[in-house]
């Protein structure tokens, strides 16, 4: 074993020369007052989310006048790459927003410390179901401090120029694809970029065949059983009879300028409150519509809590000062706050739903029908195995079966070298 | 005619040793001070070099011999990295993407850089005008420029719209054949980057001697003779210095393949550097990414070092 200065001194060096995507941490302070945190645009809008976060660092500030907590905004773009590389330098923040599936990674990886001392008091508030996507043994990795969920979202025009149904099982979804192919309208957008999470692209119909990424006990995988390999044929029939846009192997999410945007496709399987905000802007607020999940053996989509995680950073000199922000943040005021600025759903019991907003009342439905993903140290590895071979049987290149098994097998591979 | 001896200098032989004279050692002595002065000029170059490029490469050659987490332990492991990364299917498959990659960028932007810097070298009015809006692609981002010719190329883009028109479309530039993806990445990254040895090629052509052309015009030689016979060969050690960066640029190719394709469709373009990042940052596999860093380091290497040899080779005696 090195030294651990020696250690850290060659660490902090290899980081930066890695450092593809470099970034500048906060960093604590020697006075253990300090507090980083790092936050992404849950808040759609730079100025509004700007104004919100400044005002939430006043607030807290002003309630604790002995910590200095540093908001600092980031971007979705290459998160992993610029949390990691700061965690590895030692120089990053104290606090930072992350998904379930991240958190399962991080902490394997020893990046996370556990934060159940923040919530003692508050814990019987939380809804179950967002405290267990941040449970790991019997220790929580994160506070919730949000959820978000992404349903169906339909151009309804498009469906009533072609007499149909807007689809809300498979069957539907079959029946509704030649249809709208011969008028030269994709029935539901898909995006196959392998820099899009799985959790919003083929898991959630994976989901709905009945099948699992993992098996349960998290030690192999289990998307190659014939659940996946149904739920990948329904999208490579949906491809090949031009159901699917035509760049669905390499498209991503975006919804402004995309095919569904343009009415060139009817449908998304996934989308969040703010990409149904795009859809009503560009196809008009009386033709697009929130629906719940589509249903084939079961009814299910991705709905995940964002979790507020304690890195391996913060030190026992600010551990406190990064408790009181935890709590401050997990507050029903603040909460209530957040989910009206970011139109997201709160994680505790006793924050109420906006109901008079249509679109947040659909998304709440929804809600109830959301699996909050299958965390493992190795998701997002297995995810980089997966999303190749997805696109290779979209473009014909291998069948739906031959797909599965070859990232299964290069899947089983990544588990034995992900293994402590 | 007559010579006249000159005798040597009188010398000491306690004072000085046997060929050393006051004036050789003044001289050496004044050559010792320019070194040192040298050195004083070249060390904060240096130091910098040393701390943020050489240690850096230290510490990855390190990090490729452990295994490492975020926690800050360490495990040696010897060479077990690169044991894996031979027998690592991934491995070769991205080399393969990368050189297949170099083979198709780099001639291609020695091709167009060379041909613009002609260009601008032959033409008098508004040449500073024009050199400018061609440097102007270089000045922009990979992430914007990706993005731009992602939906240029888009099957429902404004390329396709000109194939359609002609019957020729749709061309899944970035969702076809391994050649047509990596092709259609390295247009873009010429794009992009054509700039900057456009302007060194147009400084060597500024160099070359008015006389020599002068002389082979007169002696009836065309402009393409000229161009290939005098121009191109004095071109010589700028074309290596060029076709050295160049490769190296190709070889880290990286912000285009993720803005544009992520490494896909099915990993057609799922480059070394791309697969150092998933490693790395994806991952967390510090060690592994490390080694896959290193590698490349030491093709890239051996490469130059050959073009070195090759182009050497062909230098006029």
């Amino acid at each position: 074993m090195t030294a651990p200065r020696t250690r850290h001194a060659i660490v902090a060096a290899t980081a930066s020369a890695l450092a593809l995507a470099a970034c500048s941490g906060g960093g604590t302070g020697d006075d253990g007052q300090e507090v980083t945190l790092w936050m992404y645009p849950v808040i759609a809008d730079q100025a509004a989310s700007q104004e919100f976060w400044a005002t939430a660092e006043a607030d807290f500030e002003k309630a604790h006048p002995d910590v200095d907590l540093q908001i600092e905004l980031q971007t979705f773009d290459k998160r992993d790459a610029q949390v990691s590389a700061a965690l590895a330098a030692g120089s990053g923040p104290d606090l930072v927003l992350i998904t379930p599936d991240q958190a399962a990674t991080y902490q394997a990886i020893g990046g996370l410390l556990p934060v159940d001392e923040a919530v003692t008091d508050s814990r019987d508030a939380f809804y179950p179901a967002a405290l267990d996507s941040a449970t790991i043994g019997d220790e929580l990795y994160g506070v919730p401090i949000f959820q978000n969920v992404f349903t169906t979202a339909y151009n309804t025009a498009v469906f009533e120029d072609a007499g149909l149904e807007p689809p809300r099982t498979w069957d539907d979804l079959r029946a509704a694809a030649p249809v709208l192919a011969k008028k030269g309208i994709a029935v539901m957008d898909y995006a196959g970029s392998p820099e899009q999470t799985l959790n919003l692209s083929f898991y959630p119909f994976l989901w709905q065949a009945g099948g699992h990424v993992f098996t349960d006990d998290g030690a192999d995988v289990a998307f190659d059983s014939p659940e996946g390999v149904e739920a990948l044929q329904l999208l490579v029939d949906l491809q090949r009879e031009g159901a699917l846009t035509p760049d669905a192997a390499t498209d991503g999410p975006a919804v402004e300028g995309a095919p569904i945007a343009r009415g060139e496709a009817a449908m998304r399987a996934t989308t969040s409150l703010t990409e149904y905000g795009q859809l009503q802007a560009a196809v008009g607020d009386d033709s697009a519509a929130l629906g719940l999940p589509l249903t084939d053996a079961e009814q299910v989509t991705y709905g995940n809590a964002g979790l507020l995680a304690l890195t391996s950073i913060n030190d026992e000199s600010n551990r406190q000062a990064a408790y009181d922000v935890l709590g401050f943040m997990s507050t029903p005021d603040f909460q209530a706050s957040l989910n009206a600025a970011a139109g997201n759903l709160p994680t505790r019991t006793d924050v109420a739903v906006d109901e008079s907003d249509p679109a947040v009342a659909s998304m709440a439905e929804a809600l109830d029908l959301a699996y909050p993903g299958e965390p493992s140290p190795a998701s997002r590895q297995v995810m980089a195995a997966l999303a190749p071979t997805i696109q290779a049987a979209l473009r014909g290149d291998m069948s739906a079966e031959e797909a599965l098994a070859a990232a299964a097998e290069e899947s089983r591979q990544i588990l034995a070298n992900t293994q402590p | 005619m007559s010579t006249t001896a000159t005798s040597p200098a009188p010398t000491s032989p306690t004072s000085a040793p046997r060929g050393r004279t006051p004036r050789s050692d003044a001289r050496r002595r004044a050559r010792r001070r320019e070194a040192v002065a040298g050195l004083l000029f070249v060390l904060p170059t240096l130091a910098i070099f040393v701390a943020f490029k050489f240690v850096p490469i230290a510490g990855a050659g390190a990090m490729s011999l452990t295994r490492y987490r975020l926690s800050g332990d360490v495990s040696f492991v010897g060479a077990d990295n690169y044991t894996r990364l031979l027998a690592d299917d991934a491995f070769w498959a991205s080399l393969q993407v990368t050189l297949l990659y170099v083979v198709l960028f780099v001639p291609l932007i020695l091709a167009v850089s060379l041909a613009a810097a002609a260009l601008l070298d032959a033409q008098v009015r508004l040449s500073g005008t024009f050199r400018s809006l061609l440097f102007v692609p270089y000045l922009s981002s990979f992430v914007m420029a990706g993005i731009i010719w992602s939906w240029i190329f888009a099957t429902d883009g404004p390329l396709n719209a000109a194939f359609d028109a002609v019957g020729a479309g749709p061309v899944p530039f970035l969702s076809g054949s391994q050649l047509l993806v990596l092709a259609s990445l390295a247009v873009v990254s010429v794009w992009k980057g054509f700039g900057y040895s456009m302007l060194i090629f147009l400084a060597g052509l500024k160099a070359q001697p008015a006389d020599v052309h002068e002389a082979a015009r007169i002696d009836g030689a065309g402009a393409w003779q000229r161009f290939w016979r005098i121009t191109f060969p004095m071109l010589r050690p700028v074309t290596f210095f060029i076709l050295v960066i160049e490769t190296i640029v190709g070889f880290q190719v990286f912000d285009t393949i993720y803005v544009m394709t992520g490494g896909g469709p099915n990993r057609v373009s799922h480059s070394l550097i791309y697969m150092l990042y998933d490693q790395g940052f994806k991952f967390f596999d510090y060690g592994y990414a490390a080694a896959v860093g290193i590698a490349l380091f030491v093709i890239v290497l051996l490469l130059s070092l050959v073009q070195r040899r090759l182009v050497e080779g062909k230098e006029p005696a």
